[in-house]
């Protein structure tokens, strides 16, 4: 049923592991006591988070006027964080969806994370619509629901419209898909656990989970099928966040080719952020068994694939402004690389297109400092990116009297860092309270790996003894 | 919670020895009533023909049903209740309509599907389980069969296979169907 095995491919599981050892190794940091630099960690990022929150404060209280944007620069840091964070929240449902679909086995070591990091940058992303719209408290006319104004509904032309839509369904369904997965691994920790109040805890959060046969089947049944909602679904979200810059006029944004550019992008970001924060987690939490250098590896062509992707869109948008012989259109990419936002353009341009060729190379793929360093960097260019595409698009008016600049003030700035508060404190609280690897689905796939590895040592033994 | 009942119960912490277990109680005549694993054994579902989930079946129809009248309300919102003229476009813009038209779609779709899962599962928040051994969640693969089953038969079937056999009290909810 699982098809040929190629004895080529690296085992995914180092060392001879039981069920009883991957329940124990990946257990451990929730069973035991959370060192100090976690308490570190939660700390400083829960200040991040309350600095944050002074900042939304101010802009609810004081309203956007707080912020740095102008009549000609409209949308600031607010859509350029918003399009990021939505970006980050791409990897997770790829990795769970696109490649449950592909049967990518070496998706289980990363999936559960990386779905976790899609919850909580969305909830990120989420924040900054709210907060852009200016009179906070009607913020719910967005939604079409009975009113006394007509009744007047929304307008379901608009891509805004579609941007609510998407993301309110993104949201709910990677949760669905997130907890429908984690439920038997919270059964493991209800029966595994020696702890009176933590069984009660993970008693409740696991819905009575027996593991039974028809569990199970409904379970890889559901699992399999959200998969294939999930799947259009990701691609859907990023391709509705770029309609709200390619549906508009402005030379630089009115482009058709946006919507794959921006699901690439998304998924390059998703990936650059899930290489980060694992390559610190498997170090942090002694995960080297489960998250290889070949994952890292796998995870580092995709990168490259991506990177390529959006190297290319950048390249192919200048060709189009050349090639379409409309002056404005020129003008606007000549003002992006050249003009007074130069260095933004350069610093996307490194980060996005030159770095991450370096992992055509498999000495750099299996680096894992370097992997860290481009991780960042491919994090940086991609905010870079969104400013790029927003500002530099701005800042020049078609009207030269109403030509502006535009610089962040420190409410906005500080709602950014805030967001990275919210996000590494359920992050921190994440990594402590749940299973960071599925590890039923590990489980699922030992015996396969197991007896993988018992045949790369047989074969070994057999060349040994022949030379 | 429904009254408790005694069980005979095999344990075994071997996959494959599960699958042979439960194909040589199924040969023996003697009907397994459920079976209990830390990961999924799509074996034991083909030897004891379990019929498939009606699950996909149900979330395509959730999902038309709720995606047609997404689409119709939103015609009706935008042609009938209220009519306003939007940068030339008609009144009924169908291509404006397929972004949120999938997205209702894939929303109650995904939702409806969870939802009777979690119900037909007997998966409810707070619920309290009543797993017939603490390790079937961990290592142990369990098989679950009547009091009534002959006992010398499961015996020794287990002895074969060098599984645990138990007789355990725990509630007839364990069984799921």
């Amino acid at each position: 049923m699982h098809g040929y095995e190629s004895p080529l491919r690296p085992v995914l599981v180092k060392g001879e592991k039981t069920y009883k050892d991957v329940t124990r190794d990946i257990l451990r940091p929730i069973l035991g006591k959370p060192s100090w630099l976690w308490y570190l960690g939660l700390a400083v990022s829960s200040l991040a988070l309350l600095w944050g929150l002074y900042a939304i404060g101010r802009t609810i209280f004081f309203g956007v006027g707080e912020w740095g944007i102008n009549r000609t620069v409209g949308w600031g840091w607010a859509i350029i964080n918003f399009v990021w964070w939505i970006g980050i929240g791409h990897a997770g449902t790829l990795i769970s969806a696109i490649l449950l679909l592909f049967r990518q086995k070496w998706r289980t070591a990363v999936n559960r994370s990386a779905e976790a990091m899609t919850i909580f940058a969305v909830m990120c992303a989420g924040l900054f619509p709210a907060l852009h719209v200016g009179r906070h408290l009607v913020v719910f006319f967005i939604f079409p629901y009975p009113n006394s104004r007509g009744p007047l509904w929304v307008n379901f032309n608009s891509p805004l419209f579609w941007d609510v839509t998407a993301i309110s369904t993104y949201f709910l369904v990677s949760l669905l898909f997130w907890y429908i997965g984690l439920i038997p691994d919270l059964a493991i920790i209800r029966d595994y656990t020696k702890s009176a109040i933590k069984r009660k805890i993970y008693g409740i959060l696991s819905f009575g989970w027996l593991g039974s046969l028809k569990q199970w089947q409904r379970w890889e049944t559901i699992s399999l099928h959200l998969a294939g909602l999930a799947t259009p679904l990701v691609l859907s979200v990023h391709s509705i966040v770029s309609f709200d810059f390619a549906t508009s006029v402005i030379p630089g944004w009115h482009t058709t080719i946006f919507p794959p550019y921006f699901v690439a992008g998304a998924v390059f970001s998703g990936f650059g952020m899930v290489l980060t924060l694992l390559l610190i987690a498997r170090k942090a939490m002694n995960l080297e068994d489960y998250i290889t250098v070949d994952h890292i590896e796998y995870m580092n062509k995709i990168l490259l694939a991506t990177g390529s992707i959006v190297g290319t869109a950048y390249l192919t948008e200048l060709f189009i402004a050349w090639y379409s012989g409309n002056i404005y259109e020129q003008y606007a990419f000549w003002n992006r690389a050249f003009g007074p936002y130069w260095w933004s353009y350069w610093i996307m341009m490194a980060c996005n297109v030159i770095f991450p060729q370096t992992f055509w190379i498999r000495k750099f793929r299996r680096n894992l400092w370097w992997t860290f360093i481009v991780s960042i960097l491919v994090n940086i260019g991609m905010w870079f990116e969104r400013f790029v595409i927003v500002v530099t698009s701005l800042h020049r008016d078609f009207l030269p009297s109403a030509w502006s600049m535009y610089f962040a003030s420190w409410v906005e700035v500080s709602i950014y860092i805030g967001t990275f508060g919210l996000f590494f404190t359920l992050f921190f609280l994440f990594i402590r309270f749940f299973p960071v690897i599925a590890i039923s689905e590990i489980k699922h796939i030992l015996g396969s790996e197991m007896a993988l590895l018992k045949r790369k040592k047989s074969s070994a033994t057999v060349v040994e003894s022949e030379n | 919670m429904k009254g408790e009942k005694i069980y005979q119960v095999l344990l075994t912490d071997d996959e494959h020895k599960l699958v042979e277990i439960v194909k040589r109680l199924k040969e023996a005549n003697q009907p397994v009533l459920d079976v209990y694993s830390p990961v999924p054994v799509e074996e034991v579902e083909h030897i004891l023909e379990v019929p498939e989930s009606r699950l996909p079946k149900a979330g395509f129809w959730i999902g038309f049903t709720m995606g047609t009248t997404a689409l119709l309300i939103m015609a009706w919102m935008m042609g009938v209740s209220y009519p306003i003229v939007f940068g030339g476009k008609p009144y009924i813009p169908l291509p404006s309509f397929v972004p949120p038209t999938f997205e209702a779609t894939v929303l109650t779709s995904a939702y409806g599907m969870g939802i009777i899962m979690f119900i037909v599962s007997k998966l409810v928040p707070m619920m309290k389980a009543h797993p017939i051994d603490p390790r079937i969640t961990d290592y142990l693969f369990a098989v679950l069969l009547d009091e009534s089953a002959d006992e010398e038969v499961v015996k020794n079937i287990a002895k074969d296979f060098e599984a645990e056999y138990k007789k355990v009290n725990a509630p007839e909810d364990v069984v799921i169907t």
